[in-house]
């Protein structure tokens, strides 16, 4: 927490080469967050450089009461809410509680010269998650692929931890169902 | 004992790294039901596909065009605006010292208008020790010695706080 102290301090300082740094390190995280929220390839990347120019002007907020990733992964994500909200996009689905299921979603069906060409899991995977919910994704993301935790995904998302969890334990029954339905579990799982 | 397969969750749970070190039954039912096994093979098989994702790579350029994006004024100084507002106020209140020493405004600040209203032995709190100090050294020299110190400081503080040497953005772009 001292070394996040001393570049924050130094960037408010007027030192852009530590912000530089910054940028560096968390670039992956919020192209994560962008990525996975926004499906307009043309939008993505400003998205992502507004957010850090979000992350510079606002910087003398941060409190130092949670982790730099945290704080810039959550203004990655408002910021996409509020891109999202003004282009009235779909967040979350109408889930209930009980028994969802993978035709809930507006799966396209896969077309056979496509299905052959997929022949990799992560390209798969990426197809489907791709038709999940933006809640959905983001949770899969920042959960698998940078490892946080659900209080700070819950704090990213401002939702509380059962929440969280909950849309988690869905996402992946519901990215399983799906994958199953569509390959057979040698295709998938080899 | 009546065999009760395991819930998604339940398995999510086990590869989350939630199920309490005592509690055996999860790891037990494994041990004896293939159906599970299997479902968690499946699970296993997901967890292993998310964790190795590609993710998404931003262009080498992105943090020069970030920076290229940045306002020129330094706006992210809230921080020290408290503080620029603390040395504003030492400024003023050794520039009063000095002048009150100076040019003995007393007088002067007596004959304001209204000025009987505020208790003037509320600001002889703050001069009474300064002038103590003054008399007990040559004036003319401790003020000067002073007025210079107190300037030297707070220009000091300002460069190192403040205005640090820095790296115009132009540099990095």
């Amino acid at each position: 927490m001292g070394d996040t102290r001393s570049l924050v301090n130094r960037i408010l300082a007027g030192n852009t080469r530590a912000f530089k740094a910054v940028i560096q390190e968390h670039q992956r995280l919020v192209s994560h967050v962008v990525f996975r929220m926004i499906s307009n390839e043309t939008d993505r990347e400003d998205i992502c450089q507004d957010v850090f120019v979000k992350v510079y002007q606002n910087l003398g907020d941060f409190n130092f009461e949670s982790k730099l990733s945290t704080w810039i992964a959550k203004i990655a994500y408002n910021t996409c809410i509020n891109f999202l909200e003004k282009k009235k996009t779909l967040l979350v689905g109408d889930f209930s509680s009980e028994g969802d299921t993978f035709d809930t979603f507006s799966t396209k069906d896969t077309l056979p010269d496509e299905s052959a060409e997929k022949n990799d899991l992560s390209i798969r995977l990426q197809a489907e998650i791709s038709e999940m919910p933006a809640h959905f994704r983001t949770i899969l993301t920042l959960y698998h692929l940078d490892e946080m935790s659900y209080n700070e995904i819950s704090e990213i998302m401002q939702l509380p931890q059962g929440t969280v969890k909950s849309y988690l334990f869905r996402a992946r029954r519901l990215l399983k169902e799906k994958l199953l339905s569509k390959y057979q579990k040698e295709e998938l799982w080899n | 004992m009546e065999l009760r397969h395991l819930t998604d969750e339940e398995i999510q749970d086990y590869l989350d790294g939630n199920i309490p070190e005592g509690d055996k039954y999860v790891q037990e039912h494994l041990r004896r039901c293939e159906r599970c096994r299997n479902a968690l093979q499946e699970y296993k098989s997901l967890y292993f596909g998310l964790k190795n994702d590609q993710g998404f790579d931003l262009a080498a350029s992105f943090p020069q065009a970030v920076l290229s994006k940045l306002p020129k004024e330094q706006t992210a100084r809230s921080r020290f605006r408290y503080f620029e507002f603390f040395l504003i106020i030492i400024g003023i209140t050794v520039a009063g010292y000095v002048s009150l020493q100076f040019i003995n405004l007393r007088p002067l600040i007596q004959a304001i208008p209204g000025i009987q209203i505020l208790d003037f032995r509320f600001i002889s709190i703050f001069l009474d020790p300064f002038e103590s100090l003054l008399k007990a050294l040559n004036i003319n020299s401790s003020l000067i010695i002073f007025s210079a110190l107190t300037l030297v400081i707070i220009k000091a503080l300002d460069y190192i706080i403040l205005h640090p040497k820095e790296k115009p953005l132009s540099s990095l772009i």
